[in-house]
């Protein structure tokens, strides 16, 4: 379990996150909103190290994160961003395989070990027969999977998404969504093989698609977490309409009873 | 990743052509056969029988071996710094040259030279030590000046890097106007025309390339991670700040030491690495070791042309590279813009 207490952390001057306490427990999908600016971003960066917090504490299953090197904490929490531009020089496999990066030596020589990990990871995400491609010839949903893939060769108990689905088009976002979902819900032969059910934390603008993956909801408004609980605790017309300071109503969505969200 | 011999059996293959050519051809032409026949008898410990005077020999050991070893050592160290630069500011127009680290290694070359003139064994360590002072200030002044937030746009970088090469380049001169006799030489040597010859040059550069590249070359996998940006190679647990500091120390040192002993000598860092990852890829735990050995074979190459084109007279090797160097400069430019090329 990731738990994150009393955090505070930001830029130079000025600080972003205020006491921000979270638990993230293994086999959960928590989703993170809230407006621009709201911190989940800097949260995202501070958790997987990038940002020192000024105050608080960062651990997984009771050790510090914030005391351990890089390389120690790669191997617990992987973080998958959003795409902007790659290199061009990299196969699929090439990508996915760098995530292997913190249990290799200096030389980044693979295993017959690390391969079979490589491929488990690219077929999780439907890459496996794409491997050679060179991933500037992706799509972009395509390529969003690559960076999921790198993260899960990680084999990290916890992994770290800041928005995801940005860039990607409305069947891609389920098909992604759906995917973080089952890193923390494997199915039964997946554990069997020996996968285990991950902590999720994803960043996501896009109020309508959460309650089909998160388990959890997390809403920060200026760097504070203002309300923690199941999609249909969070997502209250009320709650949401004063933390984006706009009228918003919900409706179920008379498919499945999810809650839809739109502005008044 | 294909992780096959052939790239480097070619590349090698090459290398070994290159010295060939190197140590057979100048103002007076060695045979093979007597070459041949002087190693023979050498290992052997007998007279050479087609050298009876033994005026092959002394050219061979004490002038074109020496030079040969030098030029592999240059081309390696300018080459490897290249390819290191490259990878480290993700960026395909870093070059020792045009990032200003080549003048600023010959700048403080000169000033350790104008006290230390002409060589001594206190100079020879003098002048790679103030050459690597002179080249490092240059690459952290050039850093920070092109330096936006976390990146390093292309155009910023060569601005950076021409305006502290200038900088360099003018106090390089001024100290030689000052200089008096010595002028001529050093004005060959900075066009990048070593005018040291014998053992003393490679011994005292062998050292500091061997460090700056051995280092090197264990930081082709942190170097691939890195082309992700820093977030990304520090989540993906690659400590970035501390092989960055490795590497802008050791592909520094390497330049350092090829500026002080063989002059400015451009482009060969820009050249090779993207004609090696043309060729071979981008995986720069390939790319580091293929463009040294291909930047080795380059120099010689261009120092065979440089002592043949106007025969007796030798051009400064710096000469033929820029030459050769600069309109590969401006394709990369045009192709790096027009392309989803790096």
């Amino acid at each position: 379990m990731l738990t994150i207490e009393n955090l505070s952390a930001g830029y130079k001057d000025h600080e972003v996150l205020h006491e921000v306490s979270l638990e993230v427990p293994q086999g959960t999908v928590i989703a993170l909103i809230g407006p621009n600016g709201s911190g989940k971003t800097t949260l995202i960066r501070a958790i997987s190290g990038i940002l020192h917090p000024s105050r608080g504490s960062i651990r997984y299953e009771g050790q510090d994160l914030t005391k351990m090197n890089v390389q120690e904490r790669s191997k617990r929490i992987a973080v998958v961003p959003q795409i902007r531009s790659l290199p061009p020089a990299f196969t699929i496999y090439e990508v996915v395989a760098l995530g292997r990066t913190p249990h290799l030596n200096w030389f980044g020589q693979t295993s017959a070990n690390d391969d079979h990990i490589i491929r488990q990871s690219m077929a999780q995400v439907n890459l496996l027969e794409l491997a050679e491609r060179n991933i500037t010839d992706l799509s972009g949903g395509e390529q969003q999977r690559v960076l999921l893939a790198r993260a899960l060769a990680q084999q990290t108990p916890v992994l770290l998404m800041d928005e995801p689905t940005a860039h990607l088009d409305l069947q891609y976002q389920v098909s992604f969504l759906e995917n973080a979902h089952h890193l923390a819900h494997p199915s039964n032969e997946e554990i069997e093989m020996g996968i285990k059910p991950r902590a999720v934390l994803v960043a996501i603008h896009d109020l309508n698609l959460l309650a089909r993956f998160a388990d959890m909801v997390a809403l920060m408004v200026d760097g504070r977490l203002v309300k923690l609980g199941s999609p249909t605790e969070v997502l209250q017309a009320d709650i949401l309409s004063e933390a984006y300071h706009l009228p918003l109503i919900t409706l179920p969505d008379p498919s499945n009873g999810h809650l839809a969200i739109f502005p008044k | 990743m294909k992780h096959t011999a052939r790239p480097y059996l070619i590349s090698l293959i090459i290398l070994i052509a290159a010295a060939l050519l190197s140590v057979l051809v100048g103002s007076v032409f060695i045979p093979p056969a007597t070459l041949a026949d002087l190693v023979k008898s050498g290992l052997l410990g007998q007279p050479s029988a087609l050298d009876p005077n033994g005026s092959f020999a002394a050219i061979l050991l004490k002038l074109r071996l020496p030079r040969t070893a030098l030029l592999v050592l240059v081309g390696a160290a300018l080459s490897g710094s290249g390819a290191a630069y490259q990878g480290l500011f993700r960026n395909p127009l870093a070059d020792p040259f045009l990032i200003g680290v080549s003048s600023g290694a010959g700048a403080g070359a000169v000033i350790a030279m104008s006290i230390q003139w002409p060589y001594t064994t206190l100079g020879l360590m003098a002048v790679p030590i103030a050459a690597f002072s002179g080249a490092m200030l240059s690459v952290l002044v050039v850093t920070q000046l092109a330096r936006v937030g976390k990146t390093i746009p292309t155009t910023n970088l060569i601005l950076a890097g021409v305006s502290v090469s200038a900088f360099a380049s003018a106090l390089t001169s001024l100290l030689m106007i000052n200089s008096t006799g010595e002028l001529r030489r050093a004005i060959v040597w900075l066009m990048g025309g070593s005018t040291l010859t014998g053992w003393n040059p490679v011994l005292g550069a062998l050292p500091y390339v061997i460090i700056g590249l051995g280092v090197l070359l264990f930081l082709g996998h942190p170097l691939n991670v890195m082309q992700f940006g820093d977030e990304q190679a520090q989540q993906l647990g690659v400590p970035v700040q501390r092989v960055r500091m490795v590497i802008i120390f050791t592909a520094t040192l390497a330049t350092s030491a090829a500026v002080a002993y063989a002059g400015v000598i451009g482009f060969v860092g820009l050249v090779i690495p993207h004609v090696v990852r043309l060729l071979w890829g981008g995986d720069y735990r390939r790319l580091l070791p293929l463009s040294m050995i291909c930047g080795a074979s380059l120099l010689l190459i261009t120092d065979v042309v440089a002592r043949a084109i106007l025969a007796p007279q030798e051009i400064p090797v710096g000469i033929i590279t820029a030459l050769l160097g600069a309109p590969f400069f401006l394709w990369v430019l045009k192709r790096s813009k027009s392309q989803n090329y790096w």
